[in-house]
């Protein structure tokens, strides 16, 4: 009986101690295949299959502002790891091995040579990671210098999926068009319909509130800007933008701004007594719990209000509850969305190349972009990556964040889920398509025969 | 014998007559009993197929909504069912993990057994002596002997362990892994794995075929019904249903011709030929919603869905492969099985 004397907890705890090993060690061993030499045969050999993941994570060294960004990235850290040890006994059970090589990176640059030491000399078969546009891009270019997929866990900003996609680039993390659609959706039904926008001096910043503008007053009837106000988030100093709201008395505040810009617009706002809803965009920082005690703390009333989130900790459907408990068992925390993201990316990536049968970069991407392929994603409907720009199609949530709450569990309340997709009658890909910029309003056009943009 | 005494005697041997052809009718066949859980009602229905009523509900959680009875099993001689309860909380096993055994006689609870934490799904060996139960939270499939109360041993299987079969011969015991797309093989007198299978995306429910040549594997998130021979453990034929179709339960008409699938996405019934593997129909019209659990009576004359969003049971008629009637049952229906009367 010797499978039965081997329980799941120990093996997890052996597999664990390797990943951790891989983590702490950060000593990248040369494998023994040449990094010339062809990856194709690799699911079908004993060969392990390795994926390399490349997050920021707490290395004590950063200056404050990035560690926010860290917050993700330890997540996501955490998420990878576990699904190193889980889906490493699920491919022992296959006789085949799998591990996942985590590097930490705080900037681009240092991500970019990270995924090409993991490429070139670890003979990873794709990567994961990215929680800001510079590194989503580095990685996303070395995918396409390697040919090799390249899953981004945490970077929403639709330029990605647009002028700036890649045909080696598949987007885990919901889009930005995404997000402000499912918002729309959700608040304008809710009768919430005159929104006064907050937008960052930059690109990315009046990029939001175009889409934003579109999802409220063409995507989903019956909402109207109230108006809108635009600040620098280096001059945290929001007084005209408040005085406009005050003047606009919308129906809700939107801040399509960065993670710590809205903390630090919260506090001002919520100084100045004004007391509308206040929502702020879900960019992956802004979706922790961290993110959610710092808001309450700093606003108590409007830092207290709904988020849209990609994951939620205490889901209970589609076998969220037992996920979320494992995670609670491995790490003592709440499963943040981006643990979330890179567990599941990684459990995609494994599936892809199981189910292709092949490591091959090329192989992979059309079958992750091939309209049949699809993957459980623990959301109860099966989802697919959009075949011209690589965008994952899924469902996203709305949380209340909790004023009273005690700990890190109940910091946050599930709302709603976005789009509904307990309909009988729709194919999963018509129902989550009402969320997100279709194939007409894309710039990329991937999976129509071209070879890209 | 007078007038009144004849009158007596012939109303007596009437009486007696129509008795006997009620009794008779009676015993034509077997009475079945058509039992159903209610996750979220911590009961569990018994419908009279005759009349296709409930005629009793059986509690088996003081705390429903968080201790769950959802997968169902049958001894193999109808007697007894067998109902897997399970706390919510996930990584513990408590004192509310276990299987229950129920008299279908006398529609009473007689038993409960410890098979490790947070069974979700059962199945009974074709001897009766062992159940098998699949462990969600732990990864494991854990076997049990009724007789001894023994835990035979624990088995890794696939990540999110749940439907669980065992094979007519008694020798393989089949463990679907939702996360892992898997299934499990144990070899269930040397007890040991032997082998683990990738099928369809989110695998729920394995049966198998009377004559122990085929399993059935549902997946729900693929849409896709996986046939496996079991003498290799291979897949050998994929049906695709459609990936709206959500399918979950799976059960087989007595003479094994026609395989019936429950689409909670489409609020529909697959009838599928087994021999051919093409869907003959799909029955949608007054289906309850999101039916998961199904179930074909002995007789194969009917089949039974658990409804898990409209608190129900649908009623097909075989011959016309038609809902004839739903029933309400409690809340959350989530499997159905028959038992027999004896």
């Amino acid at each position: 009986m010797s499978d039965s004397s081997l329980t799941r907890r120990r093996l997890l705890c052996r597999v664990g101690a390797a990943a951790g090993a891989l983590v702490a060690g950060s000593r990248l061993k040369r494998l023994s295949m040449s990094a010339s030499q062809p990856l194709t045969a690799r699911a079908a050999t004993s060969q392990p299959l390795r994926i390399g993941v490349v997050v920021p994570s707490r290395t004590g060294l950063t200056p404050v502002r990035a560690a926010s960004q860290q917050v993700a990235g330890q997540a996501a850290l955490q998420g990878a790891i576990m699904a190193g040890e889980e889906l490493g006994q699920v491919a022992g059970m296959l006789d085949k091995q799998l591990e996942v090589l985590v590097s930490s990176a705080p900037t681009a640059e240092a991500a970019k040579r990270a995924a090409e030491r993991l490429v070139d000399l670890e003979g990873v078969f794709a990567l994961v990671g990215g929680f800001d546009v510079a590194t989503c891009q580095a990685l996303s270019g070395v995918a396409d210098e390697a040919e090799v997929p390249f899953l981004n866990i945490g970077c929403a900003s639709d330029a990605l999926r647009g002028a700036s996609c890649r045909r080696f680039t598949f987007h885990f993390e919901a889009s930005a068009a995404m997000y402000l659609d499912a918002l729309a959706d959700w608040f304008v039904r809710e009768g919430i319909r005159q929104w006064f926008f907050v937008t960052a001096a930059t690109d990315e910043g009046r990029a939001l509130l175009a889409r934003g503008r579109y999802a409220l007053e063409r995507r989903h009837w019956g909402g109207k800007e109230a108006g809108s106000a635009e600040v620098r988030e280096d001059e945290p100093e929001f007084g005209r933008a408040l005085d406009a709201i005050a003047r606009a008395r919308p129906d809700l505040v939107v801040l399509l701004l960065g993670a710590v810009a809205q903390l630090d617009f919260l506090g001002q706002y919520e100084a100045a007594g004004l007391s509308y809803p206040v929502t702020g965009f879900p960019e992956a920082v802004a979706q922790t719990r961290t993110f959610f005690a710092a808001a309450r703390n700093t606003a108590p009333r409007a830092g207290a209000g709904h988020r849209a989130v990609l994951w939620e900790a205490s889901l209970d459907d589609y076998g969220g509850r037992e996920l979320n408990a494992r995670y609670r068992e491995r790490w003592g925390m709440p499963m943040d969305p981006s643990a979330w993201a890179a567990w599941e990316a990684v459990k995609i990536l494994w599936e892809a190349a199981s189910f292709a049968g092949t490591t091959d970069g090329r192989a992979l991407v059309q079958y992750l972009e091939a309209p049949d392929t699809t993957f459980d994603v623990h959301k109860g409907i099966g989802v697919s990556f959009r075949p011209w720009d690589h965008q994952l199609r899924q469902t996203l949530y709305l949380v209340k964040v909790n004023d009273r709450a005690e700990s890190a569990w109940d910091l946050a309340t599930l709302a709603g889920e976005l789009p509904e997709t307990h309909r009988p009658g729709f194919s999963p890909n018509e129902m989550l398509d009402q969320i997100g910029d279709l194939a007409n309003r894309s710039q990329c056009h991937f999976g129509s025969g071209s070879s890209g943009r | 014998m007078n007038r009144k005494a004849v009158t007596a005697v012939v109303l007596t041997a009437l009486v007696v007559v129509l008795a006997a052809a009620a009794g008779g009718a009676g015993q034509a066949g077997p009475r079945y009993r058509v039992f159903a859980s209610n996750e979220y009602g911590g009961t569990v229905s018994v419908i009279d197929p005759e009349k296709d009523e409930v005629i009793a509900t059986i509690r088996v959680s003081n705390r429903p909504g968080d201790v769950r009875p959802r997968g169902l099993g049958v001894s193999p001689d109808g007697k007894t069912v067998y109902v897997a309860l399970s706390d919510f909380a996930p990584q513990v096993e408590s004192d509310e993990d276990g299987i229950v055994a129920i008299d279908v006689a006398t529609a009473r609870v007689v038993g409960k057994f410890r098979v490790g934490s947070d069974p979700e799904r059962l199945a009974v060996s074709p001897d009766g002596r062992q159940l098998w139960a699949a462990n969600e939270d732990a990864a494991q499939a854990t076997g049990f002997d009724i007789r001894t109360g023994e835990v035979l041993g624990s088995f890794p299987s696939g990540i999110e362990p749940e439907g669980v079969a065992v094979s007519p011969d008694g020798r393989w015991v089949y463990v679907t892994g939702e996360v892992s797309h898997t299934v499990t093989v144990i070899d269930a007198r040397e007890l040991r794995v032997v082998k683990h299978v990738m099928v369809g995306a989110r695998p729920r429910i394995v049966i198998f075929s009377r004559d122990g040549k085929r399993a059935y594997v549902s997946a729900e998130i693929g849409g896709t019904v996986s046939v496996i021979d079991p003498s290799r453990h291979q897949v050998i034929h994929t049906v695709r249903l459609g990936t709206n179709t959500r399918l979950v339960g799976l059960a087989l008409t007595p003479d094994g011709k026609r395989l019936f699938a429950a689409a909670g996405g489409t609020n529909s019934v697959f009838v599928i030929d087994t021999q051919s593997l093409d869907v003959i129909k799909e029955i949608r019209e007054r289906m309850g919603r999101r039916p998961w659990g199904i179930a074909v009576t002995p007789d194969g004359k009917k089949v039974y869905t658990a409804n898990g969003l409209s608190d129900s049971v649908s009623v097909i008629d075989t011959s016309t492969l038609t809902v004839v009637k739903n029933i309400s049952t409690g809340r959350g229906t989530h499997d159905v099985v028959v038992g027999i009367v004896p």
